[in-house]
């Protein structure tokens, strides 16, 4: 479970809101999609979830816990993919995982198989020895996933996940989130490919200039008019 | 705007961050203080070392004006700027040409390679004056005011100044680029630019020492003090722009002003040799250099086993990050390891290329004596902290993790935790310098094993406050943002501050030592003491170091 509770983050001494007095809450067993135009918010509001920036103001709590107060066990229960993410170039991908691993304390017969498991969704295993600096972006983003994800963690939270994934990769961590889910877990994740956030999605929030401007469920978010599609919702409600 | 004319602009922006200044001037207030704050500790670190230098060069002056020969000090700096850069330049010409990350972006931009050389190459140049300025222009003041030169002087040491760069540098830049030309032919390319890097230091280092070796005939020496010969006109005999630069600004009539033009041609013929060079050979050499090959292979069971079959502790495991990471980074591994084992090495170089066979036989003897031993020991343990503390690693250690700073921040464990496998692997690095010292000490200077181990055992002790306060700063106030490896640690001022901070640490415990001694106390107190102050110090830094981790690691943002 994901609780935010009025977190603004803003730059310029307070000039530039990123992110303005925003509260949600992601409950277990739902997929939450979060979309918004470029530079509304989106990452920066991932970040101050998993700990990479400090909110001005508010709280984030991870099943309850506090990211700033309790940071190194509420970070215990995140597996976080950023959106382009940049990694040890000089480390091989098996020497990646094993890391991720050692960090989050994996046990060693545990981890192979998860290891292997998400290398064989991914098509990864014959790359796996190399260098990740001889990766394409989208090998990178699957070594990521699965290192973010290798100690089985609560709560996903993904930044753009599916930009990079060739088709079947992507369908099948959609999968894999659903799932998740369904085990009574946590997915947060943002994305601009409005189709995926419909027919994922428990429940999608649209954030704009820093503000969540809507939240819902897809029928909520439709206000009964059924034909309505998420793509028309977020351009009426993000060009007013 | 001309596409060169942009390029330079730019690329003086980035390097110079002058956007990013702008910014925080205008719109970032609250942290305005912080490039003030940075530039006043570096010139009150740097400006100790400055009047010491200005001091000798002062010296030297009125020596050589007793000989007839006021002009040495300009020769002398002169020299003194050439070798300097020509051996730092090769590590920042790799970098510089090689390794930034901005470079694959250049490629297909409608620009001839001489000009991203020139572009770049400007950069460097610029960034030299921070080195060669402080060198020449104590001197040139000196010489100048105390020979009462008029304007004209002024100007051409201006002049000079600004050129005084380009000939090391336009060396270390043909240098480099046929190098890595030869690298790129092979297989294992991080190895043979290591390589390149040690037989290009190897080279400058030659280089520097053929310019400046005194000529033997004792007639020549004899000349050089009555005055009949001076060191411009005997040095010009190996390395002759020294000479005309010497000439230049010291003579006052039209054979001065033709000296000068002589030297300004002769940069002028260096550039140009290196620009149709660079069209010839600098694309294929980056290129090359930027492909990567994959292996691309199945793991059978047994290495599935041993490569996922182990779990560590995450401080281990992200010792080992690092550590694997230094060593596989090419300007990582030279800058940090070279220099360590390098130095010592150099030392021998001077001795070696200064004695003769019997003189050894004799030093030998004398320093083997039970009076002077301990003595010597002293030395050496200084020799070995000096190389324990210039090796940068721990002052650029979290600078180093630039972009993927992400995965620190995101990782569940403490600033502690992070503190201390970077402190570890900085101590190995900074072992890796007491052991090589520790090996000449035993096989060259032929010192009794046991002591010179006793004596390593403090050196390493020494070490551990030297990389703790090193590390600190790093951490306090790392250098992210970087575009090439050789920014996040030659460009880094950590560096450079975290070297003085190494010299306090060793200045302290000389202290120490020094107290001992004119207190009479036998010699091995004396070395237990070093230790018991190292160990002290040790303990402080750390102390430290663990306070400034754990707020630091919170507070930074990704």
């Amino acid at each position: 479970m994901i609780d935010i509770r009025n977190i603004t983050k803003s730059y310029n001494n307070g000039a530039i809101k990123a992110v303005d007095n925003l509260s949600l809450e992601v409950k277990k067993g739902e997929i939450f999609g979060f979309i918004g135009p470029n530079g509304a918010g989106k990452t920066t509001t991932i970040k101050m979830i998993v700990g990479l920036l400090n909110p001005d103001n508010g709280n984030i709590l991870i099943n309850g816990i506090d990211i700033m107060k309790q940071s190194i066990e509420a970070k215990r229960m995140i597996g976080y993919v950023p959106d382009s993410p940049l990694l040890y170039d000089r480390l091989t991908g098996t020497e990646y995982l094993n890391f991720m691993a050692d960090i989050y304390g994996v046990a060693a017969d545990v981890r192979r198989e998860r290891i292997e498991n998400y290398l064989r969704m991914f098509e990864l295993e014959d790359a796996a020895p190399d260098l990740i600096k001889s990766y394409s972006h989208g090998m990178k983003q699957k070594i990521a996933l699965t290192g973010a994800l290798i100690h089985n963690p609560e709560v996903w939270i993904l930044d753009e996940p599916m930009v990079g994934l060739d088709p079947k990769s992507s369908h099948l961590l959609k999968n894999q989130m659903r799932e998740h889910c369904d085990k009574g877990n946590t997915v947060f994740f943002s994305t601009h490919v409005l189709d995926v956030a419909e027919r994922l999605c428990d429940r999608v929030g649209i954030i704009h200039k820093g503000k969540l401007i809507a939240i819902g469920t897809m029928d909520e978010l439709r206000q009964g008019d059924i034909k309505e599609s998420l793509e028309n919702i977020f351009l009426e409600l993000t060009e007013k | 705007m001309k596409p060169f004319a942009a390029f330079v602009k730019m690329q003086l922006n980035v390097n110079y961050g002058i956007s990013a200044l702008k910014y925080r001037f205008t719109r970032e207030k609250k942290k305005r203080w912080e490039p003030i704050l940075i530039a006043a500790v570096m010139v009150l670190s740097f400006a100790p070392l400055l009047v010491i230098y200005t001091a000798m060069m002062l010296s030297l002056f009125t020596a050589g004006l007793a000989i007839g020969q006021p002009d040495m000090v300009l020769t002398l700096s002169i020299m003194f700027s050439l070798s300097i850069i020509l051996f730092f330049g090769i590590f920042y010409v790799m970098g510089t040409f090689y390794f930034s990350n901005d470079l694959e972006s250049f490629v297909p931009l409608p620009l001839k390679p001489y000009e991203v050389i020139a572009g770049k190459f400007i950069v460097v140049i610029i960034n030299e004056y921070l080195t060669s300025v402080p060198i020449m222009l104590p001197p040139i003041i000196i010489y100048g005011a105390g020979t009462g030169q008029g304007i004209l002087y002024w100007i051409r040491s201006l002049i000079l100044m600004l050129t005084v760069p380009i000939i090391p540098l336009t060396i270390a830049s043909l240098l480099v680029m046929l190098l890595m030309r030869l690298v790129n032919l092979r297989k294992y390319k991080d190895f043979l630019t290591i390589a390149a890097g040690i037989i290009g230091v190897a080279i400058s280092l030659g280089l520097s020492t053929y310019m400046q070796k005194m000529p033997n005939n004792p007639e020549k020496m004899e000349s050089f003090f009555i005055g009949q010969r001076g060191l411009a006109d005997m040095v010009g005999e190996r390395f002759p722009p020294v000479r005309w630069a010497t000439e230049g600004l010291t003579d006052g009539g039209l054979a001065g002003i033709g000296y000068l033009l002589l030297f300004l041609l002769t940069c002028a013929l260096f550039l140009t040799l290196l620009m149709m060079l660079s069209n010839r050979v600098f694309y294929k050499s980056l290129l090359a250099g930027r492909e990567v090959s994959r292996k691309r292979r199945t793991l059978t069971d047994s290495q599935k086993q041993k490569s996922f079959g182990k779990a560590s502790d995450p401080v281990i495991a992200m010792m080992r990050r690092d550590w694997r990471i230094l060593v596989r980074t090419p300007l990582y591994l030279l800058n940090g390891f070279v220099g360590t084992i390098i130095g010592p090495l150099i030392f021998v170089y001077v001795l070696v290329m200064q004695g003769s066979e019997p003189e050894f036989a004799q030093l030998f003897n004398e320093i083997n004596k039970p009076e002077l031993l301990p003595y010597v020991l002293l030395g050496g343990l200084g020799l070995m902290l000096f190389t324990a503390g210039m090796n940068m690693v721990a002052s650029t250690a979290l600078s180093r993790e630039g972009s993927t700073l992400w995965i620190t921040k995101m990782i569940p464990v403490t600033g502690r935790q992070q503190a201390n496998a970077k402190l570890v692997v900085s101590i190995i690095v900074s072992l890796l310098g007491v052991i090589t010292t520790a090996l000449i000490m035993i096989i060259f200077l032929r010192l009794p094993v046991l002591w010179v181990l006793g004596a390593s055992v403090i050196g390493l002790l020494g070490s551990v406050p030297m990389n703790a306060i090193n590390l600190t700063l790093d951490i306090f106030h790392p250098k992210l943002v970087w575009n090439s490896e050789q920014e996040a640690m030659k460009q880094n001022m950590n560096g450079g501050i975290g070297m003085l901070l190494s010299m306090l640490v060793l200045f302290i415990l000389a202290a120490a030592a020094f107290i001992m001694i004119s207190l009479e106390s036998p010699m091995w107190l004396v070395f237990i003491g070093i230790g018991f102050v190292a160990a002290v110090l040790g303990l402080l830094t750390m102390i430290l170091l663990y306070k400034v981790a754990e707020k630091k690691y919170r507070e930074l943002e990704a």
